[in-house]
């Protein structure tokens, strides 16, 4: 069998250390594992080193698997450990982490065993000891890991230490052992004159390490893992050696009030959870009853209820209990008898050395007053039971309101997590933890009663204890609840720097001693009893700095602390300077500030610090806004609502009845504003912000906003803000309209359309309306007085205001005409004042009318209104309202109807009609026409442009009077009732229009009035012209000139001299109309005008022989009558004249007419008149 | 090297090279009792060089609802299929499956097998149990394994333990804390609310075990399981709450 399994033991070895997958190599060694240990243990001896050959392996896996090997074989002969120690050291300095950690793990019972195997031990040699030394080196570098990085390696660290302090520390009666740990060593096998294990030095290396392990627990910057595994150490070690029992409840207590910063929400409720299970496991146990107060307490905040408490309490029976508060007496007793016994067996009661010396100052002072002996007096407990008494209502309240100052600003997550209402506020129990709480507190920063004592024993414990005892402790452990690094500023409770302490200290210092057993009701009465009087005690040895431990207990007071004592003032200039100087680091500190998302709490002590600072910090401050303004002027924002609650006195509670006082406020709203109004970029908009936002605007605010507002540059975006204010703030509204409204008549232009922009645009809401309204019909009247008011000048102007200009009148009215549009209702009273204003302002003010006229349009019922009722002496701003109205489009019907109304009822003004005279009918225009050309040139022009539609657009206009009718109309004035001239320069007006007068429209006209009867005078006159401007109508004249003929027109002798005027000028085309005239009326043109006639003797000899045949001999003779020198001198008049030949002279025009008419129009044919 | 039945799983490795820094590949191991290793070389490595490997060895996961029926069977089936090494368990006294009423479920213990409670609700009432789903998760279940678990009972170490409820999560733990301590062995609890019902378990087996891949992928899971959950407690934005304990 076991020759087998020796074979197959190296056949697997063999296959092994080939080059193999490592998954079949490891397989194979847990084989050979399992057969040498399982199988045959006597085979280990024999394959050790060949196994042990594979802690060099590549494979980590293979490593790790050689270190269970290991560790199952020490568990199974502790002798191995000597052979396999080097392995084990190598194995730990691997540089696999995985494997270091399964070493470490494995060293936890390699330990526990080999510690065990030496105790029994009496055999000790050289191989012995240096395997133990090299045990040691282990050990320490694997406390050492405890700093490592990897959570991993610290976390079996923690387990390894956890061993340890187990380990090295006595088991007691009380301790609850698991079952698999019954075997495990404690100190107490160990024999005290063992050769290499010193169990005095063993024991203390045990408090070390737990007291390294608490340390860690309690350090700041611990992941999760780790502070499981160490909560989960202790209270494993509170369980198994409950004199530890305190320190570890202690431990939770610090604990549950200081977890670590850096955990997430959702860690912090694991480690919660954790510590309510461990507290729960170690209320179960019997050692603990003394702290269940504190525990129950602590369980409560962590949101346990009280059947979970309860459920977890152990039976307590009367006689455990009885046991555990009893007199010292008979408990020392127990003690020294139990000193006396054998090493091995339990002690039940332990005093270790820190409760040692207060143990025996109670005893040498009373023999009934005694410290429960497993209840350790550490500073915190000293201190704490300090400060019970203390904790009274005034007390408490004035440490709320100091730590009130160093509240931080956000909820850390931390403290968010663990606090749970207090349920029981104000009991003994409350209390007491409380004191607990600050005493941990207290003790941490260094200071209290209990943390004194232990310095000051300290200093005497080196001369009483071992040599080989000689390292002392660091004062952190001591302390019971040390923190590795300062003592933490965020952490949940606010820093309990020299200020709340002091207020403790001073004030009832005096008192502890008498104070603190009345407040000890609670359950462990006797146990806090005796606490008190032993803590009284160190008190009064400290202060008599007495090394001695005395038996006269004499009550000394504490010398207060008193913060004024221990300071000096400090010179101002360097107060001024640091204040400066930290202003200056605030201030330059913004990048760093976003960045940690504390901006806000900058901004905010920036402001407060400037609000209540002196000029100085202001200076600096707006500099500091300015020099970036667009991205700092939330500071100057805030700036702003810091300075008005500090006015109002929001700030102020302690002196509600501070009177209020803006003038801060209104010099820093000033000062912020006039910079920004100096600001040449003026698009970001700031000033109207800040005005808008400003939570008062002060008289001086305003005057900077006036001055704004005049800047022409500027006074758009004034104006906007203007009416921003105006909208906005209620309470100020009718000073900031007032403002608005006196810049409507401010002489700078762009500053008073702007102003009258706004008000316009305010004067559409129904609040505002009546206010403008009356300011500027105040302005309106104003142009009745004889002197301009003093409003309308500026105050440098003031002496000018004599009399009206023409600038100051126009100052009155631009704001009224403004709201005309969108009133037409202020027609009426304008009117009213034009009818008392002088000449002057007259003109000024038909001369700004067009516009808002125009706004109204003509269909207003306001101005219909004002033209049936027109007042007396306004007729001329009417003719002007109707005139401007009409220019552009035609009147309405309604318009014509008033005007014809007022013409016709009240003024008989012929100009009256002139706008509207495309809406009267033709009969009207006819009528009136006499009338209207009579008038300046001018407006005759401006009549004939309105009848002829010149300035209007042809699609819209349509003149009730056609042109070719206003010419006939014009011919047709009589002159009764015309002077011949001016209708003569009224025609010529209408020939001047040659666009309109084409020779059609002229045609027209003299067709139509050459069939008047009688010819108009001007008849011929126009045909001159006609004929002047358009030379192709000649044969349309000589026509008109038959038609004459035939209408005898020499009967009027106007007509008649236009007529011979005319022959003369279309020579040669008149002579054959000449040849018709009769006899008498030729010769009486040959008479005026002697010219034709030669000529007409002329044409008479170009004609054909028939055609002279034509010509009646009567008129023949006229001709030759008065030309015989002629005919005489050409020798040809003779033949000429056929004197058979008589023609009726009608029948003669009539053929010479048609002959006529077809000579014209074979002209036209040729050349097209057009 | 890949027998089939055999879990598949995908292991990421660092693999050294004697001249090149440090280069990652998926390596593939078929895992069963065994380890193998196939190895993908990347085209153009000399396969002659020096390689020295680490492989992790698979976490051994557990998941543990109440009753060991949906949400940690949800759990065991897919992460199963995804490769992880798993068991699941339930953590309560029985066994409660729906009953016909809110007040009456059907309570087993945990000896009972899927199979016979499969058949059970057969014949109660093959019609609402198919409804409700019950039927359908235990025809699931009984082809996963045989019978329901409870984890109090069971001795096997793992590396992760999951559970689906706080109110498991500290039974878990406490019974972790109960135990005889033997090999000082880390044991992370990790707890994920899951709702009791189909679809949150569905869900919940999704993210137990995406984030069971996550911690799979790390080659030193202890150092930086912190760092893993604090990320993935981000990312499915509900809290996890985490806690060790030691076999």
């Amino acid at each position: 069998m076991t020759e087998n399994i020796q074979e197959t033991i190296v056949e697997l070895l063999n296959q092994a250390s080939l080059y193999g997958k490592d998954s079949q190599r490891v397989q194979h060694l847990r084989h050979v594992q399992e057969l040498i240990l399982r199988k045959d243990p006597s085979l280990l001896d024999n394959f050790l080193e060949e196994v042990l050959v594979f802690q060099t392996d590549r494979s980590a896996e293979v490593r790790k698997t050689i270190t269970s090997f290991i560790e199952e074989a020490c568990q199974h002969d502790p002798e191995v450990i000597v052979k396999v120690i080097d392995a084990l050291r190598f194995l730990l300095y691997d540089d696999n982490v995985l494997v270091q950690k399964k070493l470490i793990v494995a060293m936890v019972s390699i330990y526990k065993s080999t510690l065990k195997w030496l105790s029994r031990s009496r055999l000790i040699d050289e191989n012995v000891r240096s395997m133990w030394e090299s045990m040691i080196n282990m050990k320490n570098h694997i406390i050492s890991l405890l700093k490592s990085d990897n959570d991993g390696l610290r976390t079996a660290a923690i387990k390894f230490i956890e061993m340890l302090a187990l380990a090295l520390s006595k088991r007691t009666a009380d301790s609850i052992v698991p079952q698999s740990n019954d075997q495990d060593i404690s100190v107490n096998v160990i024999q005290d004159d063992h050769r290499i294990l010193k169990k005095a030095k063993l024991e203390l290396e045990g408090k070390d390490v737990m007291e390294k392990l608490l340390e860690f627990t309690l350090s700041q910057h611990l992941s999760s893992v780790n502070l499981i595994s160490a909560m989960g150490a202790i209270a494993n070690i509170a369980r198994q050696r409950p004199d530890y029992m305190s320190r570890v409840v202690q431990t939770f207590e610090a604990l549950q009030v200081n977890l670590p910063p850096t955990l997430v929400d959702s860690q912090v409720s694991s480690v919660r959870k954790i510590i309510k299970l461990k507290l729960l496991s170690l209320l179960k146990h019997p050692a603990s009853l003394a702290f269940h107060p504190q525990i129950t307490t602590l369980l409560t905040d962590l949101g346990a209820t009280q059947a979970e408490v309860l459920k977890h309490l152990p039976k307590v029976t009367s006689e455990s209990k009885r046991k555990l508060t009893s007199g010292g007496s008979e408990n020392i007793a127990k003690k020294s008898k139990l000193l006396l016994d054998e090493p091995n067996s339990y002690t039940s009661y332990d005093i270790d050395d820190s409760s040692n010396m207060s143990n025996k100052i109670s005893n040498t002072q009373s023999a009934t007053s005694t410290t429960n002996p497993n209840h350790q007096n550490t500073a915190i407990d000293i201190t704490a039971a300090d400060l019970i008494g203390k904790l009274n209502i005034t007390n408490v309240v004035d440490l709320v309101l100091v730590s009130m100052l160093t509240l931080p600003e956000r909820m850390p997550a931390s403290f968010q997590a663990t606090y749970t209402p207090i349920a029981a506020a104000g009991t003994p129990a409350q209390i007491q933890h409380l004191a607990r709480l600050l005493g941990a507190q207290l003790t941490a920063a260094g200071y209290g009663k209990g943390y004194e004592l232990m310095k000051s024993q300290q200093t005497t414990k080196p001369a009483q204890s071992d040599d080989d005892v000689s390292d002392v402790k660091p004062i952190t452990s001591i302390m019971g609840v040390g923190r590795d690094d300062a003592f933490p500023i965020d952490s949940d409770k606010p820093n309990m720097s020299g200020l709340p302490i002091s207020v403790i200290g001073s004030s009832n210092v005096s008192s502890s001693s008498t104070s603190v057993p009345s407040t000890s009701t609670s359950v462990s009465n006797e146990g806090v009893l005796s606490e008190a009087s032993s803590s009284a005690l160190p008190a009064t040895t400290t202060a008599n700095t007495s090394t001695m431990p005395s038996t006269t207990v004499q009550q000394k007071k504490f010398k207060p602390f008193k913060l004024a004592d221990a300071m000096k003032p400090i010179e101002y200039e360097e107060m001024q300077r640091m204040s400066t100087d930290a202003f200056y680091r605030i201030l330059h500190a913004e990048d760093v500030c976003d960045r940690a998302g504390v901006g806000h709490v900058r901004k905010k002590t920036m402001t407060s610090l400037v609000c209540l600072s002196e000029r100085s910090f202001r200076d600096i401050y707006e500099d500091y806004i300015f020099a970036d303004v667009r991205k700092r002027h939330d500071l100057a924002f805030s700036w702003l609502y810091q300075e008005y609650a500090y006015a109002s006195g929001y700030l102020s509670v302690l002196e509600p009845n501070k009177k209020k006082d803006f003038s801060k406020y209104d010099d820093t709203l000033c000062r912020l504003l006039e910079y920004l109004q100096e600001k040449p970029d003026q698009r970001d908009g700031l000033f109207s912000r800040l005005l808008i936002s400003a939570p008062l605007i002060t008289d001086n605010a305003l005057r900077v906003l006036k001055r704004y507002c005049q800047d022409e540059t500027r006074s758009y975006i004034g104006m906007n803000t203007l009416r921003d204010l105006i909208f906005r703030r209620m309470t100020m509204r009718d000073k900031f309209l007032e403002i608005l409204l006196d810049f409507t008549h401010n002489d700078i232009v762009a500053v008073r359309n702007n102003a009258i922009r706004i008000s316009k645009s305010l004067h559409e809401k129904e609040e505002f309306k009546q206010a403008i309204e009356r300011h500027a019909l105040k302005f309106l009247k104003h142009l009745t007085s004889a002197r301009p008011p003093e409003a309308l000048f500026s105050d440098e102007k003031k002496n000018s205001n004599d009399a009206w200009t023409e600038d100051s009148i126009r100052l009155c009215l631009p704001l009224y005409l403004g709201l005309m549009p969108s009133n037409h209702n202020l027609i009426q009273p304008l009117a009213t004042i034009y009818t008392g204003v002088n000449g002057d302002i007259k003109r000024v003010i038909l001369r700004v009318l067009e516009t808002p006229v125009r706004g109204m349009g003509m269909n207003s019922p306001e101005i219909l209104k004002l033209v049936e009722n027109c007042p007396k002496g306004a007729e001329t701003l009417i003719t002007r309202i109707i005139h401007i109205l009409t220019e552009q489009t035609p009147p309405s019907r309604e318009l014509v109807e008033k005007v014809r109304d007022l013409y016709h009822k009240r003024v008989s003004d012929v100009r009256f009609l002139i706008p509207v005279l495309n809406g009267l009918e033709k009969k009207e225009i006819i009528n009136a026409l006499p009338k209207l050309i009579k008038l300046s040139s001018m407006v005759v022009k401006e009549v004939f442009n309105r009848l002829l539609g010149l300035n209007a657009s042809a699609e819209t206009y349509a003149s009730p009077i056609l042109p070719s009718e206003l010419l006939i109309a014009l011919h047709q004035i009589s002159p009764e009732d015309c002077e011949l001239k001016i209708i003569m320069t009224a025609t010529s007006l209408c020939f001047n229009e040659r666009t309109i007068y084409t020779h059609d429209v002229l045609a027209v006209v003299i067709q139509q009035l050459v069939e008047i009867s009688p010819i108009p005078v001007l008849f011929m006159r126009t045909v001159l012209q006609a004929l002047s401007l358009y030379p192709k109508m000649v044969g349309f004249v000589m026509n008109i000139l038959q038609r004459l003929i035939t209408k005898q027109a020499w009967k009027q002798a106007r007509i008649w001299e236009g007529f011979i005027k005319c022959c003369q000028k279309t020579r040669p085309h008149s002579f054959p109309l000449l040849l018709q005239l009769p006899p008498p009326q030729l010769k009486h043109v040959f008479k005026i005008a002697s010219d034709l006639r030669d000529g007409l003797i002329r044409h008479i000899r170009s004609l054909s022989i028939a055609q002279r045949s034509s010509i009646p001999s009567s008129i023949m003779s006229v001709i030759e009558d008065n030309s015989e020198n002629n005919t005489i001198a050409s020798g040809t008049t003779i033949s000429i004249q056929p004197p058979d030949i008589r023609i009726q002279p009608t029948t003669t025009v009539n053929d010479i007419a048609t002959i006529q008419q077809q000579q014209q129009q074979q002209q036209q044919n040729v050349e097209p008149v057009h | 090297m890949l027998n089939s039945g055999q879990w598949i799983k995908p292991i990421k490795t660092k693999i050294y090279f004697s001249n090149v820094k440090q280069i990652e590949y998926q390596v593939i191991v078929a895992l069963a009792d065994t380890f193998s290793l196939h190895f993908y070389l990347v085209e153009g490595v000399d396969a002659a060089l020096q390689i020295k490997i680490t492989v992790i060895m698979p976490l051994k996961f557990a998941v543990v609802c109440s009753s060991n029926q949906n949400r940690s069977m949800e759990a065991h089936n897919f992460m199963s299929k995804r490769g992880l090494i798993i068991k699941s368990f339930g953590s309560g006294a029985q066994v409660k499956l729906p009953g016909p009423s809110l007040d009456r479920p059907n309570i087993y213990t945990f000896d009972t097998s899927y199979e016979y409670m499969y058949k059970d609700l057969i014949a109660r009432d093959q019609n609402l149990y198919t409804q409700n789903g019950v039927l359908h998760m235990l025809d699931r279940n009984r082809r996963i394994k045989e019978k329901p678990e409870r984890f109090q009972d069971c001795r096997d170490r793992f590396d992760i333990v999951f559970t689906v409820e706080e109110r498991i999560f500290d039974q878990v733990l406490e019974d972790l804390d109960n135990r005889d301590k033997k090999t000082n062995e880390l044991v992370h609890i990790i707890n994920i609310d899951v709702a009791d019902n189909p679809e949150d378990a569905t869900l919940g087996a999704f993210m137990l075990c995406d984030l069971g891949q996550k911690m799979e992928a790390v080659d030193d899971l202890d150092n930086e399981i912190d760092e893993i959950l604090t990320e993935y407690e981000s990312k499915i934005k509900r809290p996890i709450l985490h806690a060790v304990s030691f076999y």
